[in-house]
């Protein structure tokens, strides 16, 4: 009596559409997995991002308060001296630059010396100790003269990170750098 | 002829093998359309935080802020996206002027005209800094506009029919400079 060889191919097609979804079903349970890391990770970005940009608020304020400590740090920086103006059309030569007065004017620009209020703490119940940021270093990347308006120009960078522990999702420390450009200018009139 | 095609064996086991094979596959099919669906919702609550926070941070007048501490609903209450939800709440936290310090460098007077001549610094400037710190107030003589804000956002979302759970949610911190 002759054989068939369709014997036990119900098992073997069971067998393989079995395997093929469970194929299926790794590979999709490993791209939501990856999706929800990507959303923890896009949401720590957002944290960090604007922490640092507090931070650059946070030196822009005072600027704007402290024009003047401001512009003479940045002309201490490059040389110059703080007491009297470089006259517009001159190009001086440089002393010897004096960092001190813009660590001082920086040193400031931060959680650490103006903490964040303490009631967010027991409002939103999260620890502050997570949330920081500083302003890492304001420079002057040019100086220069401006002859027609008669007023010396600085223009200055400021580097500012932020960084947050978000516990959820427990990926650690996450830091942000921002860097802004700013000019800052002092008008001159000569007798 | 018996012996052609499958046996009922074969056919029985088959489906009971196909049927103990699919049973955790639909379970976990299942719970991954609910967590895709919650996962959708937490992008789109990313990106409407993203878009709330800079208009906190540099769109609104902080003269319309609401009062210190005081919470408030962005939208008046929860987003609804493709029926899911969305809440952001937001509270403003104001650095008074009166108790809020800045540093900024003093410098020593020397005389220029004769150690700096045409501007260029002729002197140690590190040892001629001194360090001096004042109230906000003090610099700017007032008292009325705070300088820095601390603004604190709580993004949460939930999908219909579930409660709001501390799983799904997370914060914003920022702090505005009053300019």
């Amino acid at each position: 009596m002759k054989r068939s060889n369709r014997r036990g191919v119900a098992i073997i097609i069971v067998l393989t559409f079995i395997t093929g979804t469970l194929a299926f079903a790794t590979a999709m349970f490993y791209f939501r997995k990856e999706v929800k890391q990507q959303n923890v990770v896009n949401v720590n970005f957002l944290q960090a991002n604007f922490l640092s940009q507090s931070a650059v608020q946070h030196a822009l304020v005072k600027c704007r308060i402290l024009p003047q400590e401001a512009y003479d740090s940045g002309m201490a920086l490059q040389g110059f001296c703080p007491l009297q103006a470089v006259i517009a059309g001159q190009t001086p030569s440089r002393g010897t630059p004096s960092a001190r007065a813009m660590e001082i004017f920086i040193g400031d620009c931060n959680t650490t010396a103006i903490p964040w209020d303490s009631r967010i703490q027991s409002d939103f119940g999260i620890d502050l100790n997570d949330w920081k940021y500083q302003v890492a270093s304001m420079t002057v990347i040019a100086a220069f003269t401006n002859v027609v308006d008669k007023e010396f120009v600085l223009t200055s960078q400021i580097i500012a990170s932020g960084t947050v522990i978000e516990r959820r999702g427990g990926r650690g420390a996450r830091s942000e750098l921002m860097t802004k450009t700013i000019e800052l200018t002092r008008k001159i009139t000569i007798d | 002829m018996r012996n052609n095609g499958t046996t009922l064996l074969e056919v029985l086991l088959a489906v009971a093998m196909l049927a103990l094979a699919m049973i955790p596959m639909f379970g976990l099919m299942s719970s991954s359309n609910t967590a895709s669906r919650v996962q959708k919702i937490e992008g789109v609550a990313a990106n409407l935080a993203k878009e709330e926070m800079n208009k906190w941070m540099y769109v609104f007048d902080p003269v319309n802020f609401p009062n210190d501490g005081v919470e408030d609903f962005v939208n008046g209450g929860p987003f609804i996206v493709e029926g899911n939800e969305v809440e952001i709440k937001v509270r403003v936290y104001r650095h008074q002027n009166t108790s809020t310090n800045v540093k900024y460098p003093d410098f020593v007077w020397h005389d220029f005209r004769t150690s700096c001549p045409g501007g260029t610094e002729g002197n140690d400037l590190d040892s001629k800094t001194n360090e001096l710190t004042r109230t906000i107030e003090e610099v700017t003589k007032d008292s009325t506009k705070p300088r820095l804000i601390d603004i604190a956002m709580q993004v949460r979302w939930r999908t219909p029919n579930t409660a709001w759970s501390d799983v799904n949610r997370f914060f914003l911190l920022g702090r505005r400079g009053w300019m």
